[in-house]
């Protein structure tokens, strides 16, 4: 994995939410690097701060929420640029034309007061890709490319006349409208219906197949990261604690975390008597936890895990894991 | 557009029993009129009992309810009823002074809009900080002033002691068009007359504003600020628009309530503007009101109150059917 | 003023906490055990309380109309003079003419005491008004929301039809109508009579005025249920989509417990709101109506016929106006400040952001600085103090940081400083963006310069801490 070429590469980042109640520490260094024409799953429950993580690849982190330090490196026309540093005017030309992001909810992501088809071509004519002429017969084409029945009159529908679905085909239509080399799928198929929810993760993968984007697939469904990514990343409360290929993350989940992860929910791999799930609760980021965020619901929770926070350790050649309980492991088979 | 045939179809069949129903209230208004107005109007305590008579006969003040309904009814359709007091029709009488009434609604309606919107926007950008506070103090001043008391005193400090307002008459341009004199006055290039006409409106116009402006800028402000915190502008700008297409996604959202609120506050400015003409002594429906409660003239109160609803039902069927054209949402 | 207010309400807070304490006992008596059942009810109103008394304009508004019922309560009995007492004295005399604070009115009378009395009707007709119209409103409200089709439908339609006129016109030509009418019932029913004179304060004498301001009344009523159903529907739809009703239809609940005893009670923080904004538009409406001419005749005491009738002497005997113009104007303020305030308080969204001044701070820097003032005080020199007013992490968001205030102590060596009380505010430091500024109030030149220098040292040294702060906060 390691030989392949790096698109994307998320260094020590860290996001804090200044609300009235409290600094939110939201993201709490952050290390991540994607390959080109992969796709990574990024996993954790609600509120682990994937979202963020995603959104603030391209500095999409409105008030009250700050991108307090780090680097996010993007491999532009062969070179790396640092996504935090551009001006505003630049990121916006990379924001929707070279990564561009699927929401989660379909019904509140398009603006109801214009038709689809202009908010498909849109997209293309800010980015000076055509003129609108043209965009318009684009988009029709992109529906058509979404598996949407009758195009040439959905172009014309506003968003209130679509259902769930065919809303979110309309998104990815604009999220795809560019070609993007990075395309950010943020639990694209929640809030759409289950029969639907299968069709569109077919699309995905499909589209995928034939232009090779790479994509970064943000969700909470065990079975949609085995189904479709080559890699994942566990998330817990603002820290990414385990990266490893699909299989591993499966087979060998090393993380207290990554078990009881697949503990509760059923494992595709491997056969479970029952489902059990993760004790306590997700914690308050305005006060968390000190040393290891998992600690207090950890059940091989040592001393040092109160005091210090894990290192990244690399068990096996791409599988990484942030925790105390590997670190000694290592030091062992340094020592022996 | 095939849905805006039907949706069209659907706001004519509640007009309809809209103007039966403004019609049915101002009657039972009417209705609930006791005996004595009768007696009022043929000179008091002193009348003699036939001439009191031939009024109530006149009125058909005896009859049924249903019955005085359909006189009524059919007094309006074919606008025969004349007020007992000054013995003029009273649908010329309204026709004279709404104009004038209209004609300070606009004004203050323009001054609204144009003030409110603005400090509304600001306000949302600048949430928390004095400028949004100084909007939200504004509107609990504007909520809270008797339109009569902060007349006087500006009526003081402008004509007073400035001096810059006139007090007395109202010039008229030379021909109607539209029926209202400023826009007339406009169109025609009468420009001493537009001058003229302002130094005597603008004051009261302004008065009706200040009194509403601070409640459209704070409205304003909480839808900029809803639809500034929704999904879709987040994913425009995850789209890579620049920011002036943010804006016109975000003013266009924003701004479509706005428009049903404004004309909500039609009704309004035509109360206020009834206590203001009063205070300056325009000739509008304030005037007409003022001096109908005087004199008992229960017709002219009724009928103008009819016309008035009317005038407002007209003009919300109007505003739906832009309303419709504008948001595709409404056409369903 | 913030941390003046802060410590002032929290004094406050101690009295409000008292008061749900007695409250709650109060209910205790009657039903034992509701103190255990709803402790986090009571929890959530002592919290709610704070919360108000955290607004220093939420509790102005309050003062001023606890103020208002106080006179609408006592005025007739603290009244020096009766009303109907006409042209005992010159008309239209001047505010402290013969120990007169608000000099005569139109008719000859003491205008305080006539205010006094215009108070009680006031107060009355607004109370009469919300009594009146506000559970039609809600009953139709919910009814329209509970049962939805064709029920909705009509009475939505009937509100629409109310809602086409102008309030004020159609306010007017029921007012204009109703006098007679309710008069002549009245005068069936002496009962009422005695009860309505009794309420607004007037004489019996005068009874034949009832019909009129109860006419003014019955029209306010009309203009103004059809919001509260509109707004109720709306809120209630929501409310009713929600599990509790599901589960209370399950249990086999009556329509009317489920509408009046589940839905209604989840209704009652915006009703509340709605109410307490109302009261105030209702007071000056229906001083519009009597501008116009309409509800009680002189001798009544009536505010706003006091401006109606002194509007001929303006601007030359402009008390006549601005007394009674006024008085209106503080009561609507009054009623509309406690309102908004009432709305943040209430919304649970908002009430976070005025949460943040309950929770106990940990001591600071400025503390320390402030400590060393008092010992300097002591010694009698002059000192600064800067407080900061929010909790850590709040300084991003919110405006006022920190005030700069200035306590002194007998300096008579320095004259300069007589002109400062203890706890003069010299100037207002704010939290700008990236920047600090100081916004000094009015000071004589030489002394400001020296005052902005040394708050300048100060605040370098506070934004230093401000930023150790920030990055030790992560």
């Amino acid at each position: 994995m390691s030989n392949k070429e790096i698109i994307l590469s998320i260094r020590d980042l860290y996001v804090n939410f200044y609300t009235y109640a409290g600094v939110v520490k939201a993201i709490n260094g952050v290390n991540l690097d994607i390959y080109k024409g992969e796709v990574f799953g990024l996993v954790g429950e609600t509120g682990c701060g994937k979202s963020v993580t995603s959104r603030a690849i391209t500095r999409l982190i409105p008030p009250p929420g700050r991108i307090e330090k780090g680097e996010i490196l993007y491999k532009r026309n062969s070179e790396y640029v640092d996504l935090l540093k551009l001006p505003e005017d630049e990121i916006r030309k990379i924001r929707g034309d070279e990564i561009s992001y699927i929401f989660q909810d379909p019904t509140s992501s398009l603006d109801p007061l214009y038709t689809s088809g202009y908010q498909i071509a849109e997209t293309m004519v800010v980015h000076d890709r055509a003129e609108w002429n043209e965009a318009w017969k684009k988009a029709v084409e992109l529906l058509k490319e979404t598996l949407i029945p009758d195009p040439e009159s959905r172009v014309k529908n506003y968003p209130h006349e679509m259902s769930g679905g065919m809303r979110q085909r309309i998104v990815i239509s604009i999220a795809l409208s560019n070609d993007p080399k990075l395309l950010i799928a943020d639990e694209p198929t929640t809030n759409v219906d289950v029969t639907v929810q299968a069709e569109l993760m077919d699309l995905l993968r499909e589209l995928q197949r034939k232009k090779g984007t790479t994509i970064l697939l943000i969700t909470h469904h065990m079975g949609l990261i085995a189904e479709m990514t080559d890699r994942v990343g566990v998330m817990y409360a603002g820290n990414l604690v385990e990266i490893a290929p699909v299989d591993e993350i499966f087979a060998e989940p090393l993380h207290p975390y990554t078990k009881g992860l697949l503990a509760a929910v059923p494992n595709p791999l491997q056969k479970i008597d029952k489902l059990v799930p993760i004790k306590g609760s997700v914690p308050n980021l305005i006060y968390p936890p000190s040393g290891c965020r998992f600690h207090p619901r950890c059940p091989f929770a040592m001393p040092i895990c109160k005091e210090k926070r894990p290192p990244r350790i690399e068990i096996k050649p791409g599988h990484y894991v942030e925790c105390w309980l590997y670190a000694e492991e290592v030091k062992k088979k340094g020592e022996s | 557009m095939a849905g805006m045939g039907r949706y069209l179809v659907r706001r004519a069949i509640t007009f309809i029993p809209t103007v039966f129903g403004v019609l049915f209230i101002t009657f039972t208004i009417a209705f609930l009129m006791p005996a004595n107005p009768a007696r009022v109007w043929a000179g008091g305590q002193k009348a003699s009992p036939e001439v009191v008579q031939r009024i109530r006969r006149m009125y058909h003040l005896d009859e049924p309810f249903w019955s005085q309904f359909y006189y009524f009814t059919k007094a309006i359709l074919t606008n025969s009823i004349y007020s007992p007091v000054t013995h003029n029709l009273v649908s010329e009488e309204f026709m004279r002074r709404i104009p004038i009434t209209l004609n300070l609604a606009i004004m203050a309606m323009f001054m609204i809009v144009v003030m409110g919107i603005p400090m509304g926007i600001i306000a949302a950008l600048k949430k928390d900080t004095a400028i949004d506070n100084a909007v939200r103090v504004l509107a609990l001043i504007g909520y809270s002033t008797p339109s009569f008391w902060i007349a006087f005193i500006f009526m003081w400090v402008f004509y007073n002691e400035l001096g810059w307002m006139t007090l007395v008459g109202l010039p008229r341009p030379s021909q109607m068009i539209t029926g209202i004199y400023l826009v007339d006055a406009l169109l025609l290039g009468e420009w001493k007359t537009f001058i003229d006409i302002n130094r005597r409106l603008l004051l009261p116009a302004f008065i009706l504003a200040f009194i509403s402006v601070g409640g459209l800028a704070r409205y304003v402000r909480n839808t900029m600020l809803d639809v500034l915190s929704a999904d879709f502008i987040l994913f425009a700008q995850a789209k890579g628009l620049p920011p002036f297409r943010l804006w016109r996604h975000a003013l266009k959202n924003s701004l479509i309530p706005v428009i049903t609120v404004v004309f909500f506050m039609f009704g309004g400015l035509m109360s206020g503007a009834i206590i203001t003409e009063t205070v300056f002594g325009i000739p509008g429906l304030g005037v007409l009101y003022y001096s109908a409660i005087a004199n008992l003239d229960i017709p002219v109160i009724v009928l103008s109150t009819l016309y008035a609803g009317l005038i407002i039902v007209v003009i919300s069927l109007i505003v739906d059917i832009l309303y419709a054209l504008i948001d595709p949402r409404v056409r369903l | 003023m913030g941390i003046l207010w802060i410590k002032f309400s929290k004094k406050l807070d101690f009295v409000t906490d008292k008061l749900v304490d007695v409250y709650a006992k109060f209910r205790d008596f009657f039903a034992p055990g509701w103190i255990d059942k709803n402790r986090s009810r009571i929890d959530e109103l002592k919290l709610m309380l704070r919360a108000f008394n955290r607004s220093p304009l939420g509790v102005f508004g309050f003062i001023l109309i606890v103020f208002f019922f106080f006179l609408g309560i006592f005025g007739p009995m603290i009244a020096p003079e009766p009303y109907w007492e006409l042209f005992r004295y010159p008309r239209n005399m001047p505010p402290g003419w013969m120990g007169h604070v608000f000099g005569t009115d139109h008719y000859g009378r003491d205008l305080l005491s006539i205010m006094l009395w215009g108070a009680r009707v006031s107060l009355v007709i607004g109370l009469l008004v919300v009594a009146l119209g506000v559970p039609l409103g809600i009953i139709l409200g919910l009814i329209a929301a509970y049962y939805g089709g064709a029920v909705d439908e009509i009475i939505m339609r009937i509100v629409d039809i109310f809602y086409a006129f102008p309030a004020l016109m159609l306010a007017i030509a029921m007012a204009a109508v109703l006098p007679t009418t309710i008069s002549s019932f009245l005068y069936k029913v002496p009962i009422l009579e005695a009860f309505f004179t009794t309420l607004f304060g007037i004489r019996l004498y005068d009874s034949g005025n009832l019909g009129p301001m109860l006419a003014v009344i019955l029209a306010m009523v009309i203009v103004w249920w059809p919001g509260y159903t509109r707004m109720i529907r709306a809120v209630a739809l929501s409310e009713k989509e929600k599990v509790y009703v599901e589960d209370a239809k399950a249990l086999g609940l009556s329509d009317f417990q489920i509408m009046f005893k589940h839905i209604l009670p989840n209704l009652s923080s915006i009703i509340l709101v709605m109410v307490t904004i109302d009261l105030g538009s209702i007071i000056i409406l229906e001083a519009a109506l009597s501008f116009l001419g309409l509800g009680a005749q002189p001798p009544i005491a009536e505010i706003g016929r006091l401006v109606s009738d002194g509007r001929q002497y303006w601007p030359d005997k402009w008390w006549l106006v601005i007394i009674p113009g006024t008085f209106l104007f503080i009561v609507g303020l009054g009623w509309n400040l406690l309102g908004d305030v009432l709305r943040d308080v209430l919304d649970p969204r908002t009430r976070r952001s005025i949460e943040f001044g309950l929770k106990e701070r940990p001591v600071y820097f400025y503390d320390i600085i402030g400590l060393i003032g008092d010992l300097l005080l002591i010694g009698g020199f002059i000192y600064i103090v800067l407080v900061p007013v929010d909790v850590p992490g709040a300084f991003l968001m919110s405006g006022p940081l920190i005030i700069a205030f200035i306590l002194w102590k007998g300096l008579d060596s320095i004259g300069i400083l007589r002109k400062f009380r203890i706890g003069k505010i010299l100037g207002v430091i704010t939290y700008y963006g990236t920047y600090l500024l100081i916004t000094p109030y009015l000071l004589p030149g030489a002394f400001n310069g020296f005052l902005i220098t040394l708050a300048g040292l100060i605040i370098k040294m506070i934004r230093d801490e401000l930023e150790t702060m920030r990055s030790g906060a992560e």
